[in-house]
């Protein structure tokens, strides 16, 4: 009886310790869980809110709107609408086609070494260049000083005329961040650069800057450049109608790239040359043509372009 | 050893962060990085680029924490070697661009490029992802107080472990919730 009482507990007890054992491995179970569950969750909560980041940011579109004195580009827009800054005299027998970003490096390469050169072929009437802005480095890097510079060299050209937009052109490449450094996003900053251009910084200007009036047409010319090109690169250059080899852009020298300035100008010489079928090329010889409103701009440019230094 | 896995644990944390942070700061730029890789269709690198520093920072949270461990060094370490094929996919496809590791991936000279170090870097931070996985277990983390003895099965049922001697000799290390328990049997003996 004792014996089979004894028995009778322990048998008892022992239920009790595998009933207690089961309920500890059940606690233990939930609780991975619960853990597996919470860091599932945390990731997902990081997806979720970097892709809400990711659709609260996705770039909008503008309503297209060109400045005064933005024309057609009779050699690459197909869309028609006037989306190309120009710059120079509607008789010269030379059209520049540029496509350039306010942010890329290369272009400031070009324009800061071989700006003053070219913009002394449109001083003297022998060229007429067709600025066209784009976002390639926005589109590559992230970020929107193509976009907002692209916007601000626009507003120059309507609040403050060709002059003006040329000077803060090439004061914008003067000042360029390098590519990674995404100051020209700021409108501060691109308000700032343009007291450097004398009567450029009206009230029209900044609530231009600021209200992004133009970052349609920005917007436009780079989906044209893509359509255009299979790989749009910056700058891309066309002397009516066809594109500069970049060689002849720049020159690569032992490890050092600079803008092939000579080369530029033999080839703005030989289009001068084809089109005027003339042997006097020479810009030169041609300073004391009649000088418009570009002229006085390239006086105040080239020292802007002298003055830097090489990237 | 549990101290080897706290270091690896706040190693890999703070791994996880340091390059996480910075991204985070510079999400366009991250989504260029992930564009210059090229390997995600073009309608994901926005995406992904966008979620990546935040599920990196979460790993490195987690790991701080030290919840779910295991799962997170799993994670980390399935990351990492999407990393590593990435860059070695870029060094094989002749791309040069400066790796874009931890950010900003700009055309670089040939010069520049440095795949085997980065390869090399990433494979670093595979030590201690795969350490974690063998050994999650470390002190001041939240699993040590939520599931004592993790890297443990568990223990016999206490009816064969009354007919052996007790076969599990290292099972003293964490368990504090488990000790009652066993001397509880011992006792009813």
């Amino acid at each position: 009886m004792s014996q089979a009482n004894r028995e009778g507990k322990r048998a008892a007890r022992e239920r009790l310790v595998v009933e207690r054992e089961r309920q500890r491995q059940r606690d233990r179970r939930r609780r991975q869980f619960t853990v597996i569950g919470a860091v599932i969750g945390v990731i997902i909560v990081a997806v979720g809110v970097g892709l809400g980041v990711a659709l609260s940011n996705k770039s909008t579109t503008y309503t297209f709107a060109a400045p005064s004195g933005a024309i057609v580009d009779p050699y690459s827009d197909s869309s028609g609408k006037a989306e190309a800054v120009a710059y120079g005299q509607a008789s010269a027998p030379v059209t520049m086609t540029v496509y350039e970003d306010m942010r890329c490096p290369y272009c400031q390469m070009l324009e800061t070494q071989a700006g003053s050169m070219y913009q002394q072929y449109v001083t003297s009437g022998k060229l007429r260049v067709l600025y066209h802005f784009v976002t390639l480095i926005d589109s590559n890097d992230g970020g929107s000083g193509s976009l907002e510079g692209g916007n601000a060299v626009a507003c120059a050209q309507q609040t403050g005329g060709s002059t003006k937009f040329i000077d803060y052109h090439n004061t914008l490449y003067t000042n360029q961040p390098s590519e990674t450094t995404d100051s020209f996003s700021s409108t501060a900053t691109l308000i700032s650069l343009a007291k450097k251009v004398n009567g450029l910084d009206t009230s029209a200007f900044e609530t231009c800057v600021k209200n992004g009036t133009y970052k349609g047409l920005v917007q436009q010319n780079w989906t044209d450049m893509q359509k255009l090109f299979s790989s749009p690169g910056t700058p891309t250059v066309l002397l009516n109608g066809s594109q500069v080899q970049s060689s002849t852009l720049f020159s690569a020298t032992s490890g050092t790239e600079a803008a092939n300035v000579s080369g530029l100008k033999s080839a703005i010489d030989t289009a001068i040359a084809k089109a005027t079928k003339s042997s006097t090329t020479s810009p030169a010889a041609s300073s004391t043509a009649t000088t418009t409103a570009a002229g006085s701009a390239t006086t105040t440019t080239t020292g802007t372009a002298t003055s830097t230094t090489t990237k | 050893m549990p101290w080897v896995s706290l270091v690896a644990r706040l190693g890999l944390a703070a791994m996880w962060l340091y390059y996480s942070v910075p991204k985070l700061g510079a999400l366009d730029a991250n989504v260029g990085a992930v564009k210059a890789f090229q390997i995600l269709p073009s309608s994901l690198n926005h995406a992904f680029g966008y979620a990546q520093p935040f599920v990196e920072m979460a790993f490195g949270l987690l790991l701080i924490l030290g919840i779910g461990t295991r799962l997170t060094a799993a994670l980390s370490a399935l990351l990492l070697l999407a990393y590593i094929g990435g860059i070695i996919s870029l060094g094989a496809r002749g791309i040069a661009i400066n790796c874009g590791c931890g950010g900003i991936a700009s055309q670089a000279a040939k010069g520049h490029t440095r795949y085997l170090l980065d390869v090399l870097r990433d494979v670093g931070y595979l030590v201690p992802a795969v350490w974690l996985l063998w050994k999650p277990t470390s002190p001041l983390s939240l699993d040590a107080v939520l599931l004592p003895e993790d890297d443990e099965p568990a223990p016999p049922p206490p009816r064969a472990a009354a007919s052996r001697p007790q076969p599990r000799t290292q099972a003293k290390k964490n368990s504090t919730t488990q000790s009652p328990n066993r001397t509880r049997t011992r006792n009813a003996r």
